[in-house]
């Protein structure tokens, strides 16, 4: 007698998802290997000692729907324990730049999470999403944590260029900028591109260059509601010129590292 | 104007309906304009991404045999206080129990093995008394059912009740709702003769509450 599969269903076909995409209203479906591997696991006659026989070879998506339907709790348990271990790796993939203990703090976040999800009674959207891209799933999570740890410079210690009455060297930079760019991008490929990033010393420089040169954030906009670089960091539209400043000194680090390369 | 009943999380998820995203201004700018009232929580979710899909430094150290662990304890522990929840309610017949878990009598029938006429008369209680029910049977429509033994014991324990209430009103004499014993049930069942003898068999390995 198997707990796992529907109980009008002679040929043992895996319990259907229950949530539907929000464009086009199709059901949530999981993909044809993973239902695959799921019925070949319902019709092998003893489910659960096949699962726990090859436990690391099954999709990660095949193990949530086992770990689902069965009343076996110490199996349950045997499949959360290596869902969650893979989990992990992803986890510590997209926290990658953050420091120990905010990578630890974001893996609690995430695991709480994917622990109500494993187990959620009714399922919800994203609970079955685990059993459609549970790699993308545990990403989303992840990704979704570093709002918490977001790291933004506090006021007064922004590391501008000068208060001085003299002309100010921020303005020439602001003016070379476009150039030291045209002359960085014409030299380096896209992966050279992301391997300089690592040169850029001050994360927030890194940051606002990524924001506003590779994904085209504007500096500042009249509307309040449109996402700005300087909204980001929590400034108001006038100090752009530090935001800038940030900028034309990731770009000069990574020319300079560029002229480092081999 | 963002549906009120959607969260962050449905937002993901739909993401993940549509595929990859790139976490460009533009696009951002479209998710805004779906869902403006996780403004906030997009923009912080795509900045994030961008410094992600850019970060060319270490995977940090995560141990995944603790991860696991702590998960696992906490599962069970979210598991355990659902049961204990469960088995508090107050004892609801079984076709109550089998429609909250989605089934329809006939296939948690045919199911476990027993023909509807005998589900029937658990449902109403009618098998009497409950000390001759085999322990495989509860224990199997526990398991259908996902539920708990001692839940499917309460059930099998409510009162007894008619299977018409028009014939009832129609009866001229004093109402009384029959009951049968196991053995009675399954010998005027529709079943086939190998699974009363297996209902027969299963009988003499336990009966009754534990």
């Amino acid at each position: 007698m198997s707990d796992f599969s529907t109980v009008d269903d002679p040929m043992l076909c895996p319990v259907p998802l229950t949530s539907v995409r929000v464009n086009d209203g199709a059901a949530y479906h999981r993909f044809p290997d993973v239902e695959a591997e799921i019925v070949q696991i319902l019709r092998s006659g003893d489910p659960a000692a096949q699962l726990v026989g090859s436990l690391g070879e099954f999709k990660t998506q095949t193990l949530v729907y086992f770990a689902r339907h069965t009343t076996n709790r110490h199996l349950t348990g045997q499949l959360i324990h290596e869902i969650m271990e893979r989990a992990a790796q992803i986890v510590a993939k997209n926290c990658r730049g953050y420091n120990p203990a905010d990578v630890d703090a974001m893996a609690g976040e995430v695991r709480i999470i994917l622990v109500r999800l494993l187990i959620a009674e009714p399922p919800t959207r994203s609970s079955e999403n685990l059993e459609i891209d549970f790699d993308g799933a545990v990403r989303q999570q992840t990704i979704k944590q570093h709002r918490k740890f977001k790291d933004v410079p506090k006021p007064g210690k922004f590391d501008s260029a000068s208060t001085s009455s003299r002309a100010d060297p921020i303005d020439a930079l602001v003016d070379q900028a476009p150039n030291a760019l045209d002359a960085l991008i014409r030299k380096t490929t896209k992966p050279q591109l992301r391997r300089l990033l690592k040169a850029i010393k001050k994360p927030h420089h890194r940051k606002a260059f990524i924001l506003r040169v590779l994904r085209e954030w504007p500096m500042t906009d009249a509307d309040p509601s449109v996402p700005t670089v300087t909204a980001y960091f929590g400034l108001r539209p006038k100090q752009a010129r530090n935001v800038q400043y940030w900028i034309d000194r990731a770009i000069k680090e990574m020319r300079e590292a560029l002229g480092d390369l081999p | 104007m963002t549906r009120p009943d959607l969260t962050f999380d449905d937002i993901l998820s739909i993401m993940n309906e549509e595929g990859e995203i790139v976490p460009n201004h533009g696009v951002l700018l479209a998710w805004i304009a779906r869902y403006p009232n996780f403004a906030d929580e997009l923009t912080d979710y795509f900045a994030a991404l961008a410094f992600q899909l850019e970060e060319e430094s270490d995977v940090p150290q995560l141990d995944p045999e603790h991860f696991a662990n702590l998960a696992v304890s906490e599962a069970m522990n979210l598991l355990h206080a659902r049961d204990t929840a469960r088995d508090a309610e107050a004892p609801v017949r079984l076709s109550k129990i089998v429609k909250r878990a989605g089934f329809t009598q006939e296939a948690v029938a045919s199911k476990i093995g027993i023909d509807l006429e005998i589900f029937i008369k658990l449902d109403h209680c009618r098998i009497q008394p409950i000390e001759g029910i085999p322990r495989l049977l509860v224990e199997s429509v526990a398991l259908t059912l996902q539920t708990s033994i001692r839940q499917i014991w309460a059930a099998l324990s409510l009162p007894k009740l008619a299977s018409s209430r028009s014939g009832l009103l129609r009866s001229h004499q004093r109402p009384q709702v029959l009951s049968e014993t196991w053995e009675e049930a399954v010998t005027v069942s529709s079943m086939p003769e190998p699974e009363k003898e297996r209902w027969r068999l299963a009988a003499r390995e336990g009966t009754g509450p534990p």
